[in-house]
Order: structure tokens, then C-alpha cells, then sequence
């Protein structure tokens, strides 16, 4: 499946050369996973389960980055059957769910996204530490259960960070950006949501080219394969079609733009 | 796996009874295969604590690391749900301290010319640029020492003496006999502050110990949580250069240094940096990563005080 609504970054050469480094780098992940699993339930510390879920990320944006479709797919299944597991056995706050519930609804694997979305509209952390993340999983998880006004309560919430200066200035306009693109999916604008979904990208896109660009002058970043990959993004996309939103035959512009 | 230990005292070592018990445990623990192992732990542990009431510090000392070992081996072997090394080095560091004073270790040449140079500035009127850089050399002394007692051995003596300054840069380090990274200290934005390979017989993975020096009052930064630390577990949105999160927030910048250069073009501490943040990432996530932060301060014509203010491993 293609990741990040098929479009490659303006400094792609410097992305996939970053990816091909990061499969070598993680080779161990899965591995890794498999015993820190063990230990972090023995003591019942999941951040040493996300200490190497960190390695299977890094691992599966690089095959994207790569376009390693069979990789891929396969690292996919292994991390959302991981999410499912640290759903059921922890309590995570929802925005360490996130890449998990947007790769189950882009393999329409039902189980798991009703699971995941579950245990991230049941969990109530503190205001505190908001995160963009945060809101996008929490959005999400509303329209997978269909329960349109709590998503656009949670588009209300993002909207309400990209105004009040509590991210940082990236963040702050992809959070304004995706509170539009959640609101207009609640309100089942698929028209609106597609045409607001394209914008965020193409904001996501340029945040991932200018720390690209950094690194091909010679200057220092820590932009990570998880960065490059527009996780959310793929999932809505999926969503608007899985609502009923044929932009294959009705719409001949939007399959040719918008790549899906 | 206790081949090359044979030098260390097994009982009648100052140890007595406790001696032979620490020694019965950590073979046990030494045992491969994945059995839960936790009790032995927290009893060896224990039993460490006693012995530093009844035996002499340098038996507490040549027990804590060989507990440590041990300890360390059983954790990456997935035997412990708690990890307890780092308690068996806190135990040796303070015995270690107890017999080795600053000036007693291989580390008084570099101290006694920190403090000269604090003399002089007094004495000259130096800027406060100059003072800071002369505080942050007295911090990184402090590391040094801090983490000698954790290790249970002087690294100015070791490592750290066979280090050089890499050509054109302000970056220091050495390698091990098999050319690998062994020790590192970073100059420069977007760095940890030091980088000590420790390796472990019978271990999987080295004990990689990182940290972050502070010389005089001056306080711990904050840095931006980025998203992939965020996923890693750490919500707040800063990470403090206190807790153990800085280690590979900094290692997302470092594992990318020679991104710049063609392959083989690249200055020998760009290729250490690099190597450096591959090492953090890899023993964060392997959980054989121990951040240790350290105070030093001196005043003029006084010896350098250190101070641990924070030990934590993963």
C-alpha cells in the first residue's frame, strides 16, 4: 500500500538514502520487541516495550520511505497485532496508539480498529501535555466509531491549540490544518475533507523538506524516518472512501491528485 | 562465564559467610536461559548492602562489580523484571570513594590544572566566558571521577588515558584493540556531553554509559520532545538534560553526522559522533543504557567537590 498519499518529498533522494540506512539500523527490532515485550509485563513498565517499538517504527517508515511493499505490509500486521497487546495490557495515552489505529483502518483490519479505537476514547489523561498527536488519535478513534460530535469536539480541542500558541509553530499549523480535516469528515464533507486533507500533507511535506533540507547543507537534525511518514494522513484518506466517498469512477481528478 | 575472574577473592576475601553467599548467587544469575531470576537479584543486592557495614570497602568493591556483572548479564538474558545493576555500582561508588579520594586517581593532573587555571583568572581578571569554560572543564572531572567509583575503576587511568583530541576538532575519545568506539567527549550543539563503552564478560551488549557534565551552579537545559521520543514514552514536551530521555534525543541528531559527507570523506569525530548516536540507540532500546549526571564545583585554592545528582539506566 502507498504511504504518504503517494507523493514523494522534494529532497526524496536524501529520504530514501536516510531509509536505507534505518532497515540496517533496525534489523534487530523485531526481535528486540519480542523480549522487551516479556520484560516490560514482568514489571509492568511499558516504556520498555516502547523503548523497542521505537526500533519497529523507524524499521516500517523506512520500507515505506522505500516503497518495500511486501516488507511493509508484513511490518505493519506485526505492529498493529504489538498496539493491540499495549492497549490490552497497559493503558497508553491515545497518542501512543496513534500509528496503530492508522494502519489498521488502512488495511481495513476491523478488529484492530475497533479495539484500538476503543482503548483511546476510554483513556482520560491529563490536559497537561496535549500533543498534536493526541488530537489526531483522539479524532480518529471518534469517526471509527462513528460517534461524530465527540470527533468534533476533538477537532475543536486541536483547533483550539493552533491558536493558543500551547505547540510549537509546525505543530501549530498542522493541528489548525487537521482540525479542519476531522471537522469536515464529521460533518460528512468529503468534498471539504478531501480538499482540507490535501493542504495538511502538503504542510506535513514541507516541515519534512525543511529538516531534509537542513541535512543536505551539511546542518544538524533530528528529523527520523517516523517524521517522514504522514500516518494519519493515509488513514483518513481511507476513511473518506470507506465512507461511501467513491473518488475512483465519480471523481477522475481526484484519484489522478490525490493518489488514491 | 566466571573464566578471568579467578583473580577476585572468593571467600576468606575479606568477605566471610556473605562472600560465599554473593558468590552462590551470582553464578546463579550467571545461568542462561531466561529463568525468572528476581529474587536472587533483590537478595544479592541486599546482601551487598550488609557487606557495607561488615566488610572492608575493597572487598564491597570487587563484589559490587562482580555482582554488577552478573546483574547486568541476567537483565539482557530477560531474567529480571527489574533491572538491579545499577544498584550494585551505586554500592561499589560509594565504597570506591571511601579508598580513592579525587586527588588519589589518575585524574589529579587534569584537576590540578583546572584549579591553576581558576587561580590565574582570579588573579588576571578573566571574562566570564573564560570562567565558564574553565567551571565546565571542573564539571567534566566530576563525571569522570563520579563514574570511576560507579565503575569501580579509574577511567583516567584507563580509557580515558589512552584518549586524543581527533585533528581539528575540540571532540576527544579513543577506540577499543578492535578499533570500536570506547570513549567519547562531545564539543558542540546537539551532543551528549560524554560517551563510556564498558565491556561486560559475558554480556550480549556493552554497558553504555552516557552523561552530562555541569560545572558550577550552572542548571540543567531543557530540549523539544520530539515526536519519536513522544512514541518512545516520554508525553512532556520538554526532556530535561537530567533524565535519561536526553540521551537519545540527542542520538537522533548524532546518528546522522556524516549524513553530509561522501562515504570514506568524512573527519575522524564526525565518524565517532555518528557511531556514538548509533551506540545510544541501540542500547537504549537493548536496555543496557545507564545516564548518569554530575555537579563539579571549586573555588579558588579548594579542592573540587563532586556531587552524582542522577544515576538511572534502561
Amino acid at each position: 500500500m502507498q504511504m504518504n498519499m503517494g507523493r514523494p518529498f522534494k529532497h526524496q533522494a536524501m529520504a530514501r538514502e536516510l531509509a536505507g540506512q534505518a532497515v540496517q539500523d533496525n534489523q534487530a527490532a523485531f526481535s528486540q520487541m519480542e523480549r522487551n515485550w516479556n520484560i516490560a509485563r514482568a514489571s509492568q513498565d511499558i516504556t520498555v516495550a516502547l523503548a523497542a517499538r521505537g526500533g519497529l517504527f523507524e524499521w516500517l517508515a523506512a520500507t515505506a520511505i522505500l516503497g518495500q511493499e511486501a516488507d511493509f505490509e508484513s511490518g505493519a500486521k506485526t505492529v498493529i497485532q504489538w498496539g493491540c497487546k499495549l492497549a490490552e495490557a497497559f493503558r497508553p495515552a491515545p497518542e501512543l496508539l496513534l500509528v496503530e489505529l492508522s494502519l489498521a483502518i488502512r488495511r481495513k483490519d476491523h478488529a484492530a480498529r475497533r479495539q484500538l479505537a476503543s482503548a483511546i476514547l476510554k483513556s482520560a489523561p491529563s490536559d497537561d501535555f496535549y500533543n498534536l498527536e493526541r488530537g489526531q488519535s483522539q479524532a480518529l478513534a471518534a469517526l471509527v466509531d462513528l460517534d461524530y460530535d465527540t470527533a468534533q469536539r476533538h477537532a475543536l480541542r486541536l483547533q483550539d491549540a493552533a491558536t493558543s500558541g500551547e505547540f510549537d509553530k509546525g505543530d501549530s499549523i498542522l493541528a489548525g490544518a487537521w482540525a479542519k480535516v476531522m471537522n469536515k469528515l464529521a460533518q460528512q464533507d468529503f468534498r471539504g475533507c478531501v480538499n482540507a486533507l490535501l493542504l495538511s500533507h502538503k504542510e506535513f511535506s514541507r516541515q519534512v523538506d525543511l529538516e531534509l533540507g537542513r541535512l543536505q547543507r551539511g546542518a544538524d537534525s533530528d528529523i527520523t524516518m517516523f517524521d517522514m511518514v504522514d500516518w494519519t494522513a493515509d488513514a483518513v484518506a481511507q476513511l473518506v472512501v470507506d465512507f461511501g466517498y467513491k473518488l475512483d469512477h465519480l471523481n477522475k481528478r481526484d484519484s489522478q491528485e490525490y493518489g488514491f | 562465564m566466571s573464566g578471568g575472574l579467578t583473580s577476585y577473592p572468593r571467600t576468606g576475601g575479606g568477605g566471610g559467610a556473605h562472600g560465599a553467599q554473593i558468590d552462590a548467587l551470582i553464578k546463579l544469575l550467571l545461568i542462561p536461559g531466561g529463568q525468572p531470576l528476581q529474587a536472587e537479584a533483590d537478595r544479592l543486592i541486599q546482601l551487598l548492602q550488609q557487606a557495607v557495614g561488615t566488610m572492608p570497602p575493597q572487598s564491597v568493591v570487587i563484589y559490587g562489580k562482580r555482582s554488577r556483572d552478573a546483574l547486568f548479564v541476567a537483565r539482557l538474558n530477560g531474567a529480571l523484571a527489574l533491572a538491579r545493576h545499577l544498584q550494585a555500582m551505586e554500592l561499589c561508588a560509594q565504597a570506591w570513594k571511601s579508598i580513592h579520594s579525587l586527588d588519589s586517581t589518575a585524574l589529579k593532573g587534569r584537576s590540578d590544572a583546572a584549579k591553576q587555571k581558576l587561580i590565574l583568572h582570579a588573579a588576571q581578571g578573566g571574562t566570564i566566558q573564560e570562567l565558564r569554560a574553565i567551571k565546565e572543564e571542573i564539571g567534566l572531572i566530576a563525571w569522570l571521577y563520579e563514574t570511576s567509583a560507579l565503575l569501580g575503576e579509574d577511567l583516567a587511568g584507563g580509557i580515558v588515558a589512552q584518549s586524543a583530541t581527533y585533528p581539528g576538532s575540540r571532540y576527544v575519545g579513543a577506540t577499543d584493540t578492535s578499533g570500536a568506539l570506547a570513549y567519547l567527549e562531545c564539543a558542540g550543539a546537539y551532543n551528549v556531553n560524554v560517551v563510556v563503552r564498558v565491556a561486560i564478560p559475558g554480556a550480549s551488549q556493552p554497558l553504555l554509559v552516557v552523561g552530562e557534565a555541569k560545572g558550577g551552579k550552572s542548571g540543567f537545559g531543557f530540549v523539544k520532545t520530539s515526536k519519536l521520543i513522544r512514541q518512545m514514552g516520554h508525553i512532556a514536551p520538554t526532556v530535561s538534560q537530567n533524565e535519561i530521555m536526553y540521551a537519545p534525543s540527542r542520538a537522533l541528531y548524532m546518528q546522522k553526522a556524516m549524513q553530509k559527507w561522501k562515504s570514506g570523506m568524512a573527519p575522524a569525530h564526525v565518524a565517532a559522533r555518528q557511531q556514538a548516536g548509533k551506540l545510544i540507540m541501540d542500547a537504549y532500546r537493548s536496555l543496557s543504557l545507564c545516564y548518569v549526571t554530575v555537579r563539579g564545583d571549586a573555588a579558588v585554592n579548594s579542592p573540587i567537590k563532586t556531587s552524582r545528582v542522577n544515576a538511572e539506566c534502561r
